[in-house]
């Protein structure tokens, strides 16, 4: 528990994108943050199951979805959502609304492995890590699209 | 007769439990917690102390009753085995703890109408006619949730 590490020892995550939702700082490579886009600029029409709309990108569209502080599927798009961030993931991207994206270029601090009583067989978060940013919880787009695809298949089932 | 001391907990709702003496190590007045996401509703916060972040365990939600005010954190340690490093987390609690001699004549059985103590207590002991379940903070805090 609470293994402390210097997170710019080895941790391959010099500059990092920090997408805020709510209270919840949600901390990723800055390389698989591939555009912010206006919220406003999200396709609402027939969204796919789980999504709220659509963005474009390389000339194709892709799903946005919009999370709760605790990383739930939101279907009602908050008015503090006003930004659309395109993770790119091994197999295409998706979007994912957030209250405001910022650019970490030196991250200082100590990461910690989430503690066992804490860590659901699914979740997305990595890593923790304390800052002066304050609590980051560190994600990747491939992890946090696997979990909202478990959180589809739930609502399905 | 052996003689134990012990320290016990009011995590609030007249839900109570106790710990050994040596495993509290530090009572948090109005603590800063942090929100983890996808976590169990009653560990769901982390708190910085002494450059680490300990689990927040809220005992009433864990045990189903109601969560009420909580403005102590206890911050406990255990060992997962003997001459092992000690591990950390913290207690949410609704009150001070409070300090017991306990004795191996107040032994008595685990609240029958609370099947989650079964799981959750290594032992128990009566303490002015109520039984008060002696926490497995190795399984508390060690165990990942199902």
């Amino acid at each position: 528990m609470s293994m402390l590490r210097p997170a710019l020892a080895g941790a391959g995550m010099n500059a990092a994108a920090v997408l805020k939702i709510n209270g919840l700082s949600l901390l990723f490579q800055q390389g698989e943050v591939r555009t912010l886009e206006s919220a406003s600029d999200v396709d609402g029409r027939e969204p796919m199951a789980g999504s709220v709309g659509w963005v474009n990108y390389l000339r194709q569209r892709w799903p946005v979805y919009c999370l709760s502080e605790q990383l739930e599927l939101q279907d009602e798009v908050p008015s503090s959502r006003r930004t659309c961030a395109l993770l790119a993931m091994d197999n295409g991207y998706a979007g994912v609304l957030c209250d405001d994206a910022s650019i970490i270029k030196q991250l200082a601090g100590h990461r910690h492995e989430v503690p066992t009583a804490m860590k659901t067989a699914v979740t997305p978060i990595q890593e923790l890590l304390a800052s002066e940013h304050g609590l980051l919880c560190v994600s990747s787009a491939n992890q946090l699209a696997a979990y909202i695809e478990y959180l589809i298949h739930a609502k399905k089932a | 007769m052996s003689q134990a001391n012990a320290w016990l907990l009011n995590f609030g709702d007249s839900c109570r439990a106790a710990v050994g003496t040596r495993e509290l190590l530090h009572l948090v007045d109005a603590p800063e917690t942090f929100v983890v996401p996808c976590a169990p509703d009653y560990c769901n916060r982390v708190v910085l102390w002494q450059e680490r972040l300990l689990p927040v365990m809220d005992m009433a939600a864990r045990l189903g009753t109601a969560t009420g005010h909580t403005p102590f954190l206890a911050v406990i340690g255990y060992q997962k085995k003997r001459g092992e490093y000690p591990q950390f987390g913290a207690l949410m609690l609704a009150a001070p703890p409070q300090q017991l001699q306990v004795s191996d004549e107040q032994a008595c059985p685990l609240p029958a109408q609370d099947s989650a103590w079964q799981e959750l207590a290594i032992s128990c002991f009566e303490h002015q006619g109520a039984p008060v379940p002696v926490l497995n903070l190795n399984l508390l805090f060690g165990t990942a949730p199902q």
